[in-house]
């Protein structure tokens, strides 16, 4: 009944979007303006440009594929576009509006050495004023840039930065969203799942800062186009590479050294990249008993895009590949190694004639995972996750403004584990399922002080047993009662059936084995409720206030009891979280100042038994700022603030028995060692985490290159914040020490 | 200002101990191969002054009653004490709980109860092992494939079978030999490793450690080297008549296989974690209350193996 239920929904939606792309879709002396915006030095497209048309007090933000769409314009008249981005000059150019047609226009923006902080946040106030984009946060590539960083951008690392986004230490960009848990943050490359984007245990995520155009990053409240996880979405999409001429750049930062080539080709581009640790030194700085570790990662795209062929289009192949090892010469001492391989093909169109836009993206995500304990008493471990994915998008543009998406998706996964537990169990097990969504949105913007998203995602068959059939509706709203203020809230249901075997005792885990939600649990879901004002007080000063509440149901913990193979490999438990996110930015050149504070409650409860997670923490603070000195120089600060995170305090200690030398019965009187006996689980707290890093970055052009160099300190103070303590010594080890840092790039 | 004068409140300070609770921890662990059965009970202690090393003082427990309900049957076990062997820690006496005249059988189901002074319960259930299935013939076998060298060209594998998965073995394999002490042949036996290290030009022994595999390899040369060793320093061969290969395989029962898995093993050597898991089976308390039977079967050694190290075979 379900099924025919879901076939229906599907049906009506196939038919709306075929109805939305053949019906006449003008009113009388209307046009619509379609544009794309792209770099004119390079022809790289540029996310979230503002581009607005002054007589008519409207306007769009460019997608992160680099198109507008303005429609309900009076046609036959000339109008003044203007566009403006962040780092570029602001053009304006005259565009006539056709009667009852789109106008398709190509722009593109100059860079500029002093970057348009306040012009492009006078646009955006003016353009959002109905987006729902409550929990979303959207990073360029310049503003990635410009964020201190421990010798290397980390577009992993920059996202922590975020109020509600937490870490518990310096050591691993593992990140925790609202409460959740980390295998709870989907990481899309492209649109195709990363399923481990972290390198050197966490030390840093797995992508290239060269390859990255724009980053958008959903911290909840996400819409029904996106799912497969609870707590949050980070988004990347990739450069397209330079258009106009061949370029090469070498990098070399105090752990990486690193190229990128890019160029172009006929009726389209390519950027290749590649990065590579330098042997054995990366971890240094982090931890005393460094591993033999190294890793690289590759990305390639490239795009083609021919008017004749298919106009408005863009055919793109993209891959990344990445590899981490630890490998030991001594035959005593494990190996591992770690990979992601991910392929993919994409068409993006859009109509000639209509306002529709469509996507459809064909990819392969692999991640493999392995510990070979050789002759070491380590617990051997083995995950290969194949992921084929085939997810189609339509997202037609009413000339209300409004908008209708729909898409659907299919996967099919392979999972292949194997591990033997802390009670010596092995865990053998391969694991197959397909899963079918099939969502549909509507955008709801034809008010310009109030907007709404309302969606639903309709799981019609699940990788696990009991995911399929299930309904995750989306609903998020923005109301502007006044022109600077901004009412915002969002509500959704979401699924997720893949868990990491965490085990939630390591504070670092090498790499965390994949599991399919199995057959005696129902999925991870979770209830997301959130609210929030933006606040523009002032010109170049605006204010966001939020809240959040979030409910997750049949979170899996690792069974660490497990004995029997018919003991569950999980446990299931119960979260609640909770907070408010305050964040305060002034932007009044050549100054930029970025405040947020967080403050947050999170519990897990299993079985009535209530807990904190490891990732607790009551207090957060970012503050940062930028001043840009002129001539290329730009000094920045950040310092950040947690309240301590919990942890499991010593209650004693008990005499453990270690019965050896079986049959001999002797042990029974002497082999006795003295055993922590631990309290509650995570009672205790550590002391609070606090953080000041400085940096001073230049951008300069000498002879044919352009050189950018950064130099910075972390941990400005040499603050001893705690990463962990050893019970049996009770050695205090800190995360990250005073730290000079410096990065070189080089383009040709 | 508000936040910062928040945060200007918050301890930078760690308290690293919870107040502390006495518990207990109850340790049995039944010989299927012994009639005497043994029992400690101890309790808790806090950390020492540092607040991080234990304190030291002594843990047992005394006036217990503790019993086991066995079939239809509850025996109580005695209160005693021994002297300790080893003084560096503790210089009191053992206190132990110890029962005679009891052999549990394979496959049975054993409770057991101990109610302290303090009126607390400890209690916990164990179901003795059941007999394994060695995969080879005995010691009187002319197949080549079972005896010693036989068509064997390096590793040795001895493998059994066993209806419930997950127990832990421990084997160890024994050269079975009488030394003519010139009035009657002596029993011996030698313990053969499974393995050689070369270490700093020195061969060091590796004996199997308990694991959960249903056998255990050893190489050609560990048994040569053994069969080298048992009479070492003796320039008299002759006197040295070889048996048979013994192999004993002491089987774990579930409890004292989970118990010995997570203490015995590591996590990794880069993972980071802030507390072992602490496996018990005792309701109410820590501790383990386990069962072990022992396993015996043996190969024969070839005649003309034998006689290659000057020794000879023994006719039994």
């Amino acid at each position: 009944m379900i099924c025919l239920e879901q076939n229906r929904l599907m049906l009506l939606s196939i038919s709306l979007i075929v109805f939305c792309a053949t019906c006449p879709m003008f009113g009388q002396n209307y046009g619509t303006l379609r544009g794309l915006v792209s770099d004119s030095t390079n022809g790289e497209v540029l996310p979230y440009a503002n581009v607005y048309i002054d007589e008519l007090n409207t306007g769009a933000s460019t997608d992160p594929n680099g198109f507008f769409i303005i429609s309900s314009i009076s046609s036959g008249s000339s109008y003044n576009v203007m566009i403006s981005y962040m780092g570029y000059n602001s053009k304006e150019v005259e565009v006539f509006i056709e009667p009852n047609k789109i106008t398709h226009v190509d722009l593109s923006l100059m860079p500029t050495s002093i970057e348009m902080q306040a012009i492009e946040k006078v646009a955006k106030k003016i353009i959002q004023k109905n987006e729902t984009d409550i929990g979303l946060e959207r990073i360029t590539v310049k503003e990635l840039e410009k964020l201190p960083h421990s010798g290397e951008t980390d577009v992993i690392r920059a996202i922590t930065f975020q109020p509600g986004v937490k870490t518990t230490s310096d050591i691993s960009a593992k990140y925790y969203v609202r409460g959740g848990a980390s295998n709870q943050n989907l990481v899309l490359f492209e649109g195709v799942t990363v399923y481990n984007p972290y390198h050197a245990m966490g030390l840093f995520s797995a992508f290239d800062s060269d390859i990255i155009n724009s980053a958008e990053f959903h911290k909840g409240g996400f819409g029904a186009d996106l799912g497969g996880r609870i707590s949050s979405v980070l988004s990347l999409k990739t450069k397209d590479g330079n258009r106009n001429y061949y370029s090469a750049t070498a990098g070399a930062s105090s752990l990486t050294g690193k190229f990128v080539a890019e160029g172009p080709i006929p009726y389209g581009s390519f950027i290749v990249t590649g990065r590579k640790s330098y042997d054995n030194n990366i971890v240094k700085s982090y931890l005393e008993n460094t591993p033999p570790i190294s890793f690289y990662d590759a990305s390639f795209k490239v795009n083609f895009s021919h008017p004749d062929f298919a106009p408005i289009s863009k055919f793109t192949v993209f891959g990344l590949f990445t590899k981490d090892d630890i490998r030991q010469n001594d035959p005593g001492r494990e190996d591992f190694n770690w990979a992601n391989n991910i392929f993919g093909f994409k068409w993006l169109k859009a109509g000639e004639e209509t306002p529709l836009f469509y996507e459809i993206t064909l990819s392969y995500s692999q991640f493999k995972g392995e510990l070979n304990p050789k002759l070491s008493n380590t617990r051997p471990r083995s995950n290969e996750l194949s992921d084929m994915t085939l997810d189609m998008l339509f997202n037609y543009i009413y000339n209300s403004g409004d908008e209708i998406i729909v898409g659907l998706k299919y996967s099919d996964l392979r999972n292949k584990l194997s591990l033997e537990n802390d009670v010596g169990y092995f865990y053998d097990k391969n694991q197959n399922g397909s899963n079918i969504v099939a969502f549909g949105k509507y955008k709801f913007l034809r008010y310009e002080n109030f907007g709404m998203d309302a969606g639903v995602r309709v799981n019609l068959a699940g990788y696990s047993d009991k995911g399929g059939g299930f309904i995750e509706p989306r609903l998020s709203f923005t109301y502007r009662p006044f022109q600077n203020i901004a009412l915002k809230g969002a509500w959704g249901i979401y699924q997720q059936e893949l868990a990491t075997l965490t085990n939630d005792d390591e504070i670092i885990s090498v790499f965390e084995p994949w599991l399919i939600i199995p057959h005696y649990m129902e999925p991870i879901r979770g209830v997301d409720y959130s609210v929030g004002i933006d606040w523009d007080v002032l010109s170049g000063v605006s204010l966001k206030i939020g809240g959040y509440y979030k409910t997750i149901s049949n979170l899996p913990e690792m069974n660490k009891n497990k004995i029997y193979s018919t003991d569950p490999d999980f446990i299931s438990v119960e979260g609640e979280s909770y907070g408010t996110e305050t964040e305060l930015n002034i932007s009044v050149s050549p100054f930029h100042f970025r405040g947020a504070y967080t403050h947050s409650y999170s519990y897990n409860d299993n079985n009535g038994w209530v807990y904190y997670p490891n990732y607790d923490s009551r207090h957060s603070v970012n503050l940062s700022l930028e001043i840009d000195i002129g001539k290329g120089w730009i000094v920045g600060g950040m310092w950040n603030y947690n309240s301590g995170i919990p942890f499991t305090q010593t209650l004693g200690y008990y005499e453990k028995l270690f019965p050896d030398n079986l049959p001999d019965q002797e042990f029974i009187f002497d082999s006795y060692s003295p055993h922590l006996l631990l309290g509650l689980k995570n009672e205790g707290r550590l002391t609070p985490y606090h953080r000041l890093d400085v940096s001073v970055s230049k951008k300069m052009r000498l002879l044919f290159f352009d050189i950018d160099f950064n130099i910075g300190v972390l941990n400005v103070y040499d603050r001893k914040n705690i990463f962990y303590i050893d019970r049996e010594t009770g050695e205090q080890v800190n995360s990250l020490p005073f730290l000079p840092t410096a990065s070189l790039k080089i383009k040709l | 200002m508000l936040t910062l004068l928040m945060f200007s409140c918050e301890k930078d300070e760690m308290v690293m101990n919870a107040e502390f609770e006495t518990e207990y921890s109850l340790n049995c662990v039944l010989s299927g191969l012994d009639s005497t059965q043994y029992v400690t009970i101890m309790r808790s202690y806090e950390t020492g002054v540092d607040g991080i090393t234990p304190a030291i003082e002594d843990p047992y427990v005394k006036n217990a009653e503790v019993k086991i309900r066995y079939k239809d049957l509850v025996l109580f076990f005695n209160e005693a004490t021994k002297e300790r062997n080893d003084t560096s820690r503790f210089n009191t006496p053992v206190t132990y709980y110890v029962l005679e005249n009891f052999t549990p059988e394979f496959g049975e189901e054993v409770k057991i109860e101990a109610v302290l002074m303090s009126g607390r319960r400890l209690t916990s259930i164990t179901t003795v092992p059941t007999h394994i299935v060695f995969n080879l013939q005995n010691l009187e076998s002319d197949d080549p494939e079972k005896s010693i060298p036989g068509n064997y060209t390096n590793d040795v594998k001895i493998t059994w079978t066993n209806p419930f998965s997950g127990l832990f073995y421990l084997p160890k394999i024994n050269i079975i030999y009488f030394v003519d002490d010139g009035m009657r042949d002596v029993w011996h036996s030698y313990e053969v490793p499974i393995n050689y290290d070369l270490i700093d030009g020195d061969y060091i022994p590796v004996y199997a450690e308990p694991s959960q595999g249903g056998g255990v390899t050893f190489t050609l040369d560990a048994f040569r080297r053994a069969m080298t060793l048992l009479s070492e320093g003796d320039p008299i061969k002759t006197k040295y008549r070889i048996y048979y290969m013994g192999i004993d395989v002491i089987i774990y029962d579930q409890n004292l296989s989970a118990y010995y898995a997570s203490t015995g093993r590591e996590a990794d050597e880069y993972s980071i974690k802030l507390q072992e898991l602490d496996y018990s089976n005792i309701d109410n308390g820590y501790g383990i209350f386990g069962s072990y039977i022992k396993q015996s079967n043996g190969m024969a050694i070839e005649e003309n193996y034998i006689k290659s190290f000057g020794y000879v075979p023994f006719d039994p």
